[in-house]
């Protein structure tokens, strides 16, 4: 599953982030590194969600969202 | 000569660096660029005890890879210049992200001290941070800030240059028992009246848990709302609780993480061979030089090969990394991150307890209503109405105040100047008034609305509103093939293209920075909306709202239509750029950095545009003062307005324009002239047909008459403004009309009948679209040429000076058509 289809609420761990070594590089300097932990905060139908890292809040882009392997906890 | 020290400051955005910055270097900054880069560059100096400190405000970054330029100028600065202590301000709430970059700069082997700003949002948190514990993880020193309160900034200052001078192997002044006296004087709770007991400890602390049995414990064990930085004083007693353990720490010891024993192996294997490279270990330090060859960093490649061509190296690096690949799979460079965020992890167990939940539940709550699909759009289109309303209606009584004074008191101070060298009624006086004088008028009638209008935006973005809006419209701008933060941009764009272009070096993409600074002139900037308001009201009096909003929503459907079109043709290959931004938690904004956020933008607005507005009034003036193929006996400054230089040049041109209804001279040279600004565009009209007020010579001027008017007539403007911000919900666009706009009205008409054959009211709106397309002004391409370059300067100059004709053809050959007008 994916992080865009995660669902509000939910736990997940970070498995896999397809794309670039540069789109990689970026979520693990904001905090998204593999196998970390997230949280599902919010999101908007279509649009982009909110996830809860460490101790503060990403907004991410449906795109790349789907572009961002998870396992549920 | 003083002692003087180097000093940089590194941070995540919103950590509230720059707002240290600020505090420290007050008015003595420069604000630049980077050579050779469009990153905001800001210097200053601080003078602090005798020591003299040149503080650089490094970029912003959450890291030190090569992401964005923003990151390669921060990592650059630190390596090639070596400043003597590289600050690294952290936001103590958001401790362990934070924590990223400051140990990727302690890798760069600089002297660091660490600050820990936002301290008094930290009983929020329940966080209770150790600040000696992670002194002794980072083997740097810890200090306590909050920035926005000028707290602990003397500490951190006492701290920076302590470190300095340990590392120019200067001695350090008698001056710590003294602070430790005067802590016990003013009964430091955790000195607890025994100031003296265990300071020397932490000059020899080294193995064994770093925490257990430390004397000073006691602080660990205060009750939570012990933590309040409400308590007055409470930040001096932590911090020099703190400090004298802190000098443990000021002469730094290797910095290391331990990267696991197949990585470190590597490591050494790499850094044997860089040592053979004399050039290489002399810039950059061996072991961060041998980590970033693992993460593949290209820019530090590129960077080495053109110095020295160490063959032998990178194949040793790339030796290693297929050796690790075998091991770890591809993402080298993902363990590497993960051991980091281990070690930060560890480290932030142990120095950090939690007591209660986080802050960030308030803001998760706020978050709800204010990015709820419903909800959070109509909150959205609500302030920004109110911005819009805020900046226009609060502005307009300053703006009438500037005009009032201009063409009142100074206009007669001129005059009466003038007739004392008898130089009365020469050319010199009308080049001063109608040449000068209108110049200054231009650039200072637009000073209000923008500066209100970046107040606005300033209140919006330090309390964290503006990254909301940025995720609720990162669905709509999405669909443009931009991201959410690319609507920022377009809001400054309503008030001046020029910050709105620069405004878009927050985009990390160029491809992003290109097509939202195409996009952004359809914004109908501060300037086109006097020049709407006015040709509005004399054409269509009773629809003149309708008829300006109309305007600004053909603006913003026209940006969006070539928003697509662009995206699907000329960036069809290029993909969009991810979109991951943080949501920074909701804050109380502070007035000061309010007012120095509002400020930067409205001076640079002034410094860009004043030779340009000022320099376009007088060659304007020039033109209309020469005559060129007049009638004998026409003077310089005396000729009739038909026969000016600009007349002859203009008549040339209305032809093109006939189609479009509006091919008289004068409206291609109001057109003209608005190339240099659009407000230019009515008082070139109003210059044309004569219709300026000349001014009233009746008064005898009266220099401190005038100024106490000048004065009263400020505060009668100032209570207009407090008066209509009730009304800011309301709609009050339309001046009411004096005897000289009376005269200009009657003169337009006239003119716009004729030359359409009597569909003014069609060619005049065929106008309002032309201003609303064509070629923005030189200030806004010049900004353009900066930001994007010369291609894309001159696409947009010709560009849309062709899409406003076919418009303004469209719709008044269509309106001709239907039989309007």
């Amino acid at each position: 599953m994916t992080l865009a289809t995660s669902k509000i609420g939910e736990e997940v761990r970070l498995v896999e982030v397809q794309g670039g070594r540069q789109i990689r590089k970026r979520l693990a300097d904001l905090g998204l590194n593999l196998g970390m932990t997230v949280r599902v905060v919010h999101g908007l139908s279509y649009g982009p969600i909110i996830v809860a890292v460490k101790d503060s809040r990403l907004a991410i882009g449906r795109g790349m969202a789907e572009h961002i392997i998870v396992e549920k906890i | 000569m003083a002692e003087q020290f180097r000093i940089a400051l590194a941070g995540n955005p919103n950590c509230g660096k720059t707002t240290l910055f600020n505090h420290l270097t007050g008015m003595h900054q420069h604000v630049g660029n980077w050579p050779g880069k469009t990153v905001e560059q800001k210097t200053g100096t601080c003078r602090y005890n005798d020591v003299e400190l040149l503080i650089t405000d490094l970029p912003g970054t959450y890291s030190l890879s090569a992401y964005s330029q923003e990151e390669i100028i921060a990592r650059d600065f630190i390596i090639h210049e070596k400043p003597e202590v590289v600050v690294c301000v952290l936001d103590a709430t958001n401790l362990e992200r934070n924590l990223f970059l400051t140990v990727q700069i302690l890798e760069m082997n600089v002297p660091v001290v660490i600050a820990l700003n936002m301290a008094d949002m930290l009983h929020t948190t329940g966080m209770q941070i150790d600040t000696i514990g992670l002194a002794q993880g980072l083997r740097s020193p810890v200090i306590y800030t909050a920035a926005n309160r000028a707290e602990g900034v003397e500490a951190l200052l006492d701290t920076v240059i302590d470190t300095a001078r340990n590392n120019a192997g200067r001695p350090l002044p008698e001056r710590h028992p003294h602070d430790a006296a005067a802590a016990a004087a003013a009964g430091c709770p955790l000195h607890g009246g025994r100031p003296q007991r265990g300071h020397t400890h932490h000059g020899r602390a080294g193995g064994g848990h770093p925490l257990r049995g430390h004397p000073l414990h006691g602080h660990r064990h205060v009750k939570p709302h012990a933590w309040k930085w409400e308590r007055r004083g409470m930040e001096r007693h932590l911090n020099l609780h703190a400090r004298h353990h802190m000098l443990a720490y000021t002469h730094p010891q290797r910095f290391m993480v331990d990267y696991g024993r197949e990585i470190e192996e590597e490591i050494v294997a790499i850094s044997h061979e860089i040592e053979r490279y004399p050039a290489l270990e002399a810039e950059f330090p061996t072991r961060w030089l041998a980590v970033k060859l693992l993460e593949q960093d290209e820019e530090i490649a590129a960077h080495i090969r053109a110095v020295e061509a160490p063959e032998a190296l990178f194949a040793r690096a790339e030796q290693s990394l297929a050796h690790l690949r075998r091991i770890y799979g591809e993402g080298v460079d993902t363990i590497i991150a993960d051991r980091r965020y281990g070690w930060i992890n560890g480290l932030v167990r142990e120095a950090v307890q939690r007591t209660h939940i986080s802050r960030l539940q308030v803001s998760d709550e706020i978050d709800k209503v204010v990015t709820h699909p419903t909800w959070g759009y109509l909150i959205f289109f609500f302030l920004m109405w109110v911005v819009f309303k805020f900046s226009t209606d609060i502005a307009s009584p300053y703006i009438g105040w500037i005009e009032g004074t201009l063409s009142g008191p100074v206009t007669q101070w001129i005059i009466a100047g003038l007739g004392l060298v008898n130089l009365q009624g020469s050319w010199l006086q009308s080049f001063l008034l109608d040449g000068v004088v209108a110049g200054v008028g231009g650039v200072l009638a637009f000073v209000p609305v923008l500066f209100f209008l970046y107040l606005a935006l300033a209140i919006l973005e330090d309390s964290g509103y503006m990254a909301r809006a940025a995720f609720l419209m990162d669905k709509v701008m999405h669909r443009l093939g931009l991201h959410g933060k690319s609507f920022l941009p377009m809001v400054l764009g309503f008030g001046c293209t020029v910050p709105a272009l620069y405004g878009t070096r927050t985009m990390s993409s160029q491809r992003d920075r290109i097509l939202v600074g195409l996009l952004v002139p359809f914004m109908s900037c501060s300037a086109k909306l006097p020049v709407y308001v006015i040709i509005a009201a004399i054409f269509f009096p009773e629809h003149a709202g309708l008829v300006i909003f109309s305007l600004y929503l053909l603006g913003v459907a026209t940006a969006l239509g070539l928003g697509l079109l662009l995206k699907s043709t000329l960036f069809r290959r290029e993909e969009p750029s991810p979109f991951v931004m943080e949501l920074p938690p909701y804050r109380l904004p502070t007035l000061k950095s309010i007012w120095l956020h509002t400020w930067e933008r409205t001076s640079a607005f002034i410094q860009k545009a004043w030779t340009v507005i000022l320099g376009a009034s007088i060659v304007i003036w020039i033109l209309l003062a020469l005559p060129l193929n007049a009638a004998p006996g026409a003077r310089f400054a005396e000729v009739d307005v038909e026969q000016s230089a600009f007349a002859r040049i203009n008549q040339v041109i209305a032809p093109a324009l006939r189609p479009a209804g509006f091919g008289s001279w004068e409206s291609a040279g109001a057109l003209m002239s608005g190339v240099f600004g659009k407000e230019i565009i009515v008082s070139t009209y109003a210059q044309i047909f004569n219709t300026a007020e000349s001014a009233e010579l009746s008064q005898a001027p009266h220099l401190f008459r005038d100024l106490g008017s000048v004065v009263v007539h400020l505060l009668q403007a100032t209570g207009d403004t407090l008066k209509s911000i009730p009304m800011v919900v309301g709609i009050n666009l339309l001046p009411p009309a004096d005897g000289d706009d009376l005269a200009l009205a009657q003169a337009l008409r006239a003119d716009f009948e004729e030359v359409s054959g009597g569909h003014g009211g069609l060619a005049a709106f065929a106008l309002l679209v032309f201003i609303l397309y064509y070629t923005p002004c030189l200030i806004a391409l010049n900004a353009e040429r900066q930001e994007l370059g010369w291609q894309w300067m001159l696409a947009t100059a010709f560009g849309q000076l062709a899409l406003a004709w076919l418009m303004a053809v469209i719709v008044f050959q269509s309106g001709l058509l239907l039989g309007l007008g």
